[in-house]
């Protein structure tokens, strides 16, 4: 089932004294099918990662619809929205703000395997499985957040939205951080990923070769409209 | 073309607690007027370190050895007070993040105008006139407005954009800019590139470029080297250097890009706490023999570049 928008628009009031309404998206429409990556481009203030926080249900619209299975998504009862949330999933420019600095990695992917209902007993191969999926040394499991690099960090916030198998991830420039022999690991593992368990991806990118590199299809922003859809190699 | 910088086994180091981290070993490279050279490399690989060891603004607990010559003087020698002349004078200095480098409590206007009062003896308006146009050059049709702005009410593009006038409106002869294009979408880094452009055209300045984005590098350098693991392993004309690459790292490197198929060099780069023995890529080469694990190889030239590397040398 593809997860859509329709005519989605957002308003923000801005201003440090005087409020004054801001159109951060104005009728934005775009369906993601299982198994595609569309990649979606534009400048800062565009409103990719407005549209991003819509879609994983974070923040709400101002008008227009968010589908998914043939619903909108506000208008799901609570526990369908939970479901929604499971199957939605996103991964953020910065992990480490995602990530409790005060835990050590395995306590954070404990919480995730708790979260997801596993019991205690199945905790160890929970985690072993996280580690798996990101490709990650089980001596990361000791260590803070602030003492590993970014490019683990990034595998772990990768490994922990995938435990709760989502059908769609939603990555908001989750390699503008990151090395470029690290971001090829990444992209590189996220492909994998993706042909193991045809999820269907949305990458926010403002780097025109890394979106061409991932997606199916790119989408561009321009001031809170889409302003091309085309496939990679236009 | 005579030479600006000469800089000779520069090594930096720092000791915390019963770890020593060498963050630079070793490097050592020079410098002519008017030209460009781009040090390039992996976060922790050392290049801003080097940066921050020319311009003086090493955290006093830094072990520094080696040499570092600017115009003959050796600035590891000379006294603080004339290391502050020189900076923001004939050394102009552009930091990763514009939005640090500013004072959010002063105008864009004060803050350029401050570097111009304080090195020299033009009068207010003299220097207002000079801020105007140096935000002119930098494609801001309305200076006057510009100069009253605070960094807030500006973007980060706009802000790296001030930090550079402010940087160069003394006409330094070796600007440093340490990841100018760090954090800023593509229009942007174009309009920072655009004015590196204008600079390298127009003023008669040397520009030590360091930057992990090797797009950046490509556009702008005439010498390039590439560090790794604290250490140069490849350094020579830039051209020829993207053309054809010879060091196992820089060819990694360089694969690893979307547009050359986004192919990782497998591993993780080594904390600088434990460097291993040997060369320091040799974890991660696919090519290395006994000899790479054991000897630790010295950076020598090869046809037209240096490069750091047994197996480089032996064929």
């Amino acid at each position: 089932m593809p997860l859509a928008v329709e005519n989605i628009e957002k308003s923000y009031l801005r201003g440090h004294f005087r409020k004054v309404p801001f159109d951060v998206l104005k009728g934005v429409s775009l369906e993601i099918q299982e198994g595609e990556t569309v990649g979606l481009m534009g400048d800062s203030g565009s409103g990719k990662s407005t549209l991003a926080r819509i879609l994983a249900g974070l923040d709400r619209p101002t008008s227009g619809r968010i589908l998914y299975e043939g619903s909108d998504i506000h208008r799901m009862k609570r526990s369908e929205f939970r479901s929604y949330r499971r199957s939605v999933q996103m991964v953020f420019q910065d992990p480490a703000s995602a990530l409790n600095p005060m835990k050590t990695i395995s306590r954070s992917l404990e919480d995730v395997a708790r979260l997801a209902g596993v019991g205690s007993d199945g905790i160890e191969e929970a985690i072993r499985e996280m580690l798996a999926v990101g490709g990650l040394d089980p001596e990361v499991l000791r260590r803070y957040p602030d003492q590993i690099s970014g490019g683990q960090i990034q595998r772990i916030a990768l490994a922990r939205v995938l435990f709760h198998r989502p059908s769609y991830l939603i990555l908001d420039e989750p390699t503008s951080a990151l090395d470029v022999s690290v971001q090829a690991q990444i992209l590189q593992l996220l492909r994998t990923i993706q042909k193991e368990t045809g999820m269907g991806c949305l990458f926010i990118s403002h780097d025109e070769a890394v979106v061409r590199f991932i997606s199916d299809r790119v989408v561009r922003l321009a001031d809170g409209e889409i302003s091309s859809d085309e496939p990679p190699g236009i | 073309m005579s030479r600006l910088l000469d800089i000779k086994n520069l090594s930096v180091s720092f000791v915390s607690g019963e770890e020593t981290v060498r963050a630079v070993t070793d490097v050592s490279f020079d410098l002519c007027e008017d030209e460009v050279l781009t040090l390039v490399g992996e976060t922790g690989c050392g290049k801003s370190i080097i940066a921050h060891a020319i311009s003086g603004l090493l955290p006093p607990e830094a072990l520094v050895s080696g040499e570092i010559r600017y115009k003959e003087k050796d600035l590891q020698s000379i006294p603080e007070e004339e290391r502050v002349l020189l900076r923001g004078c004939e050394i102009g200095i552009v930091l990763q993040n514009p939005s640090r480098a500013l004072n959010p409590l002063y105008t864009i206007g004060h803050q350029i105008r401050e570097t111009i009062l304080r090195h020299t003896e033009k009068s207010k308006e003299e220097s207002n006139r000079m801020v105007a146009g140096a935000l002119r050059r930098m494609g801001f049709s309305d200076p006057g407005i510009e100069m009253k702005r605070y960094p807030f009410e500006s973007s980060g593009g706009m802000n790296q954009r001030f930090v550079i006038a402010s940087s160069t409106i003394l006409s330094p002869d070796l600007l440093i800019a340490d990841e100018p294009t760090t954090g800023l979408d593509r229009s942007r880094i174009q309009d920072v590139i655009t004015e590196f452009e204008r600079i390298m055209e127009e003023e008669e300045m040397a520009i030590i470029l360091i930057t992990h984005d090797l797009a950046v590098a490509r556009r702008l350098a005439d010498r390039i080297g590439i560090m790794y693991a604290g250490e140069v392993v490849e350094m020579g004309d830039a051209n020829r250097i993207f053309e054809e690459p010879y060091h196992p790292y820089t060819k990694g490197l360089f694969g690893s890009l979307p547009e050359n198929g986004c192919v990782p060099i497998p591993g993780v780069s080594p904390p600088m706490s434990r460097i291993v023995s040997g060369c320091r890529f040799h974890p991660r080469c696919g090519k290395r023999t006994a000899v790479c694990e054991r000897d630790h190889p010295q950076l020598g030239m090869i046809d037209d570049r240096y490069v750091r590397c047994h197996l480089c040398h032996s064929q």
